[in-house]
């Protein structure tokens, strides 16, 4: 009696002690074309197919971005406002720090919902700041210029081919700085619909409509979004318009080249304009925009830490003020920002 | 006396005996065949000792464009990119922590040659949500696979 029990729990553990833990590397010999034909187990839970929202060989979306830019020295034709005379400002460089970071609070096979913030701060050096005069150059050179905010991307599949994206942002951007809160003048808010389908692991295509300050101004833009990786799964084409837009080259899954161009603008609240001059105004806007034709190298540094490094050229669009207050004349100053070299390098914390 | 001690340590030994079983059976839903949310890939999930692993045992594209086999070709480690996909161990390391989840294992991207934590959660007997994700749960995506049972010929 003692023995047979004794037995018992004896041989359970010699069976499991018998089965050892699998080494990762090691392929079985197996037959495994019984795999191939298969029934689904019935199921309790309505699982059906939803489509991922990336495609083979997308870049890594970025969950953490720190970085900065660096234009090189150009010049600043500055319109005449009220008494105060055109010139020519020389800019010796204008330097920008970004950070952004984006949060997946929901993430599963029927939706994905990140939540993030960011921050831009410009900074434009200028030679001789005590001989400035004109209302605009002082204001870039007091405060620069400055946006923060919050943003939200939905992304939600319907069924295995078809998905909808919704976008919104609320940013405060200013002249100002970072204390200085004004929600009526400096926040403003984007966003975008977008109806897309992926046919197959390859390609995915989407339209829809935007409300954005890419131009400097609000705007209603369609918005078209389009990623393909081609056959040989070296190349890609990664484009949401009229955001920006590249051609992927990926090296290897750890290092990928782009070249394209980026559209970015917004519309900022110059508020050392208003309280240190007399222009009769409460509320000018400069309505900045540009483009920027780029080449990109992104490398994996460890894990899921991506570097970016950016070399490119910023070609101004828009860089005019606008009396928003009064909307008569429609702009006050029309600037002409003169193009430059930048380059950008930035620190990637990059999504699974 | 000595009957009554036999009896009752048999007793005591069958209960535990039964827990175990219990806990045992209730672990071991997950062993199985699984078909991952994309439909790319077939996971067979396996008990190894204690803890729960699975390999890839089909794959909807198993060779490349010229035929021949697909391999680990993005492994960080250069000596693993020429191991054979189908048969390899994605899934590492899980221990079952009741009310239907496993935890401490890893899952193993060969499309990218990332590894990430992982977790699984059993929603019911044929359905399993995996959870890759780095460092927190929160940088990380769900899955749901669904269970396929293998056609006898």
């Amino acid at each position: 009696m003692n023995f047979k029990l004794l037995l018992v729990p004896t041989l359970f553990s010699t069976i499991a002690l018998a089965q050892t833990k699998p080494d990762s590397t090691k392929t079985e010999e197996e037959d495994f074309s019984m795999y191939a034909e298969v029934v689904e187990a019935p199921s309790n839970s309505k699982t059906k197919v939803y489509c991922s929202q990336k495609i083979v060989g997308l870049s890594p979306s970025k969950l953490i971005s720190f970085g900065g830019d660096f234009v090189a020295a150009h010049t600043l034709g500055v319109d005449t406002i009220n008494n105060y005379a055109n010139n020519t400002t020389n800019l010796l460089n204008n330097t920008g720090v970004r950070f952004a970071a984006n949060f997946p609070v929901i993430s599963n096979n029927k939706m994905i919902l990140s939540l993030g913030v960011n921050y831009l701060d410009f900074k434009y050096g200028i030679a001789n700041t005590s001989a400035i005069t004109n209302p605009l150059p002082h204001a870039l050179s007091k405060t620069g210029l400055r946006s923060y905010g919050v943003n939200g991307t939905l992304f939600k599949p319907f069924n295995a081919k078809m998905f909808g994206i919704v976008q919104f942002a609320a940013d405060h951007n200013s002249a100002s700085y970072l204390n200085e809160f004004n929600a009526k003048l400096g926040l403003k808010y984007s966003g975008a619909i977008i109806i897309g389908w992926k046919p197959h692991e390859r390609l995915q295509y989407g339209f829809g409509v935007s409300q954005t300050y890419r131009g400097g101004s609000l705007n209603y833009l369609p918005v078209v979004l389009y990623n393909y990786t081609f056959k040989n799964k070296k190349c890609g084409i990664e484009m949401l318009l009229p955001a920006r837009a590249n051609f992927r080259y990926t090296i290897n899954p750890r290092n990928l080249l782009f070249a394209g161009l980026e559209f970015e603008g917004n519309s900022y609240y110059m508020k050392p304009m208003i309280t240190d001059f007399n222009l009769g105004s409460n509320n000018l806007q400069l309505h900045r925009s540009e483009i920027r034709p780029r080449i990109t190298y992104e490398f994996r540094v460890h894990n899921f830490i991506w570097m970016s490094l950016q070399a490119g050229y910023r070609i101004s669009y828009k860089f005019n003020i606008d009396d928003v207050a009064t909307d008569t004349p429609p702009l006050i100053m029309e600037n002409k920002l003169a193009g430059a070299p930048y380059v950008n390098i930035s620190l990637n914390l990059v999504s699974p | 006396m000595k009957k009554l001690i036999y009896f009752a340590m048999s007793v005591l030994m069958l209960n535990v005996a039964q827990a175990q079983t219990k806990e045992t059976t209730e672990a071991d839903k997950i062993i199985g065949v699984w078909e991952v949310g994309s439909g790319k890939a077939r996971v067979k999930i396996s008990k190894y000792g204690e803890k729960f692993g699975g390999k890839l045992v089909w794959l909807k594209e198993p060779n490349y464009a010229d035929g021949t086999k697909k391999v680990d070709k993005n492994n960080p480690d250069e000596a693993k990119r020429t191991v054979p996909l189908l048969g390899y161990t994605n899934l590492l390391g899980f221990s079952y922590k009741g009310k239907s989840e496993y935890e401490g294992g890893t899952i193993y991207d060969p499309e990218n040659g990332n590894t990430y934590n992982c977790v699984i959660s059993l929603e019911d007997d044929n359905t399993i949500k995996v959870r890759g994700y780095v460092g927190v749960q929160i940088f990380g995506r769900t899955d749901t696979w669904k269970r396929v049972t293998v056609k006898t010929k």
